[in-house]
């Protein structure tokens, strides 16, 4: 039973890294306008981005994905982290060294604005 | 033509806030004010986006492609979904106040306010309160675009409630469209009409775009987005008022004749009269195992006090929770009374004469319970309690959803065009259910026994709409829905009389667009397509 456990054990090891890191996945990252952790902002319609980002060398230098759309009194509402099948791939190959995802956001809505009576 | 505020997501597909489908798309265009921060330039900002939009409709006019102005996306319906390309007027939150000089003898210019396509409900509500003003009805919830509310017919309740009746529509005075690339109009009823001349001069609209006409403007006020783009909306406001919320648990059969007739005998309204009802609602929880607590009453009616206020929850449910409790309980029906009762019992606690606006009494911004479905059923009062026992008989294997009555006045004559509320004494029942396959062949098989035994009804534009299979992301048990809503049936279901309420939708929107029919395919989408609304 311990040398079948020795044999397979490093099989074990390799086939769950190689399937975590395959596996895609999804999360989301709601981001807080208050102090209770809530966002009463309204959130806009659409997943925007859709930008590839790269972390290195195991997450010590992290990606920094630039919100090209930003306008500054909208706030970034929600962020949503994907890793498709072929990120995943490349984190395997690089073994962790280099680990593409994707990242898209949803901005907050803008503030309204009375103007003068017309 | 600066395209320079426009910003172009390179996203394919969408999808909307409740997460009922993805629909695959072109692209969307987040339109945005181009002084956002500057208040002397809010009226530039709103006269600015019209010449940019025109500019964007013809760019993508050019491409072949379609487009339809996209609200917060609330709507559980296919209605704000389009196969091209999708105008975000999120960010287009600009309003103002009208003048004096800019309404016609006999009008109060200081009830009457011009919003920006932009504005959610929220917005609106803020920025009415901000002088004292009211929507004189919305929602339960306000995180949707204002436009969005009106044009799929969007509901309180407000039996006494002025100037208009039950649905947010009611309140619209104008409307301020862009149907082509080269023009823009005004658009109000003929008999009552608001603005003057010198209103459409600020607005740098031409005299000859001025249209006063009440079965186009009444067409356009559920528009379902094929009238062209909203740019602006006239609302007519109340004074800003209080409402006094009780909610109390009840024997459902106790209620029979109040929700079929209106008639309160025995029924608790909080010491109100019936006269007093603003709001009357009630919910039905089947799987609540004491009769006497199975259903919810909600009163509402509007009060001078202010105190004690009612607590506004931030967020409601949790993303996908709601698909998570179907999948659960659709393998385990065992759990479902358990999951419903403690839904009932966090989201529905008896509320003892509590005081808040229009806005306090229904807060939600966030979207509620993604990953719900809806169905919401107009019908005629008195049909309401023979179909929740049709609904109640069907559910023999614990589906798990929950009923829901709100009693709304009608939308009277020749100005209901597409609207539902057509009933004289409205009934809007509603399906409420976590998202799955089985629920949705569950509320179909409840529409197939209603018709059966005669029960006239229309659907609300912004739920559920039973037109097929491919309508939500979670599938259908079997290849087709047994009660759909064809073109015929559509227009049967809002025939009065010899009047046909459809081909008057139709033709109205032809004349809109003065009978151009590559603009009108340009705002058509594929819920349209189907349910024969499209040239």
């Amino acid at each position: 039973m311990r040398i079948l456990s020795r044999k397979i054990l490093p099989f074990l090891i390799l086939s769950s890294f190689l399937l975590t890191s395959c596996a895609s996945f999804e999360t989301h990252v709601p981001v807080s306008n208050n102090n209770d952790g809530s966002n009463n902002a309204t959130p806009a319609t659409g997943w925007e981005g859709n930008v590839t980002v790269c972390s290195f060398l195991w997450g010590a230098i992290p990606g920094d994905p630039a919100i090209v759309n930003m306008k500054t009194e909208c706030g970034v509402h929600d962020v949503k982290i994907t890793r498709d099948f072929w990120q995943g791939l490349c984190s395997i190959l690089t073994l962790g060294a280099v680990s593409p995802m994707t990242v898209q956001w949803k901005l907050g809505s803008a503030p309204s604005r009375e103007g003068p009576p017309l | 033509m600066a395209l320079s505020d426009f910003y172009k997501n390179q996203v394919t597909s969408w999808t909307n806030a409740h997460w009922v489908f993805v629909q695959a798309i072109q692209g969307i265009y987040d339109l945005h004010n181009h002084n956002p921060f500057d208040a002397s330039k809010t009226l530039d900002d709103y006269l600015s986006q019209v010449p940019e939009v025109q500019g964007l409709i013809q760019n993508l006019m050019d491409q072949k492609a379609r487009a339809r102005a996209l609200g917060a996306g609330w709507s559980f319906s296919k209605v704000g979904a389009t196969d091209g390309y999708l105008l975000n007027q999120q960010f287009l939150k600009t309003w103002f106040p009208l003048s004096p000089q800019s309404v016609v003898p006999g009008v109060d210019p200081q009830n009457h306010f011009l919003f920006q396509c932009g504005m959610s409900v929220h917005d609106v509500h803020m920025a009415l309160a901000s002088h004292g003003k009211s929507l004189p009805v919305s929602g339960s919830s306000c995180g949707q675009s204002l436009i969005g509310a009106f044009t799929t017919g969007t509901h309180g309740s407000a039996f006494n409630g002025a100037p208009g009746t039950g649905a947010v529509q009611d309140a619209v005075r104008g409307l301020h469209l862009i149907v082509s690339p080269g023009r823009q109009v005004w658009l109000e009823p003929k008999s009552k009409p608001v603005v003057n001349d010198a209103f459409l001069a600020k607005l740098q609209i031409q005299k000859a775009d001025h249209i006063q006409d009440d079965d186009l403007f009444h067409a356009a006020l559920n528009g379902l987005g094929g009238f062209g783009v909203i740019h602006g909306t006239l609302l007519e406001a109340t004074d800003l008022f209080y409402l006094d919320v009780y909610r109390y648990p009840a024997n459902f059969d106790s209620l029979k004749n109040a929700i079929t007739s209106f008639d309160f005998t025995g029924v608790d309204l909080g010491g109100a009269a019936p006269s007093q009802l603003y709001h009357f609602e009630v919910m039905n929880n089947i799987f609540c195992s004491d009769k006497n607590k199975a259903a919810v009453v909600t009163v509402m009616t509007k009060t001078t006090k202010t105190q004690p206020a009612i607590t506004i929850p931030l967020s409601p449910a949790g993303e996908e929770l709601a698909t998570l409790w179907a999948n659960i309980t659709g393998a385990v029906p065992a759990l479902v009374p358990g999951v419903v009762n403690t839904f009932f019992a966090n989201n529905y606690p008896p509320l003892n004469h509590l005081m808040g606006t229009l806005a306090d009494q229904n807060p939600f911004i966030t979207n509620v319970g993604p990953g719900s479905i809806v169905c919401s059923i107009a019908m005629d009062m008195k049909d309401c309690y023979q179909a929740m026992a049709i609904c109640r008989q069907l559910n023999n294997a614990n589906i798990p959803v929950w009923y829901e009555f709100r009693f709304v006045p009608q939308v009277s004559g020749s100005q209901k065009v597409l609207a539902f509320q057509r009933f004289p004494r409205t009934c809007v029942f509603e399906i409420a259910g976590f998202g799955s396959a089985n629920i949705l062949k569950y509320i179909n098989d409840c529409l197939v026994e209603m018709e059966a035994q005669k029960i006239a009804m229309t659907f609300h534009w912004g739920k559920y709409l039973p037109i097929d299979k491919d309508q939500t992301k979670y599938g259908y048990p079997q290849a087709d829905l047994q009660f759909k809503l064809t073109p015929a049936k559509l227009t049967q279901i809002y025939q009065d009389g010899a009047r046909d309420n459809v081909a008057v939708w139709k033709a109205q929107r032809l004349k809109l667009f003065g009978g151009d029919k590559d603009m009108m395919r340009f705002f058509e989408n594929e819920l349209m397509d189907k349910l024969g609304l499209s040239v």
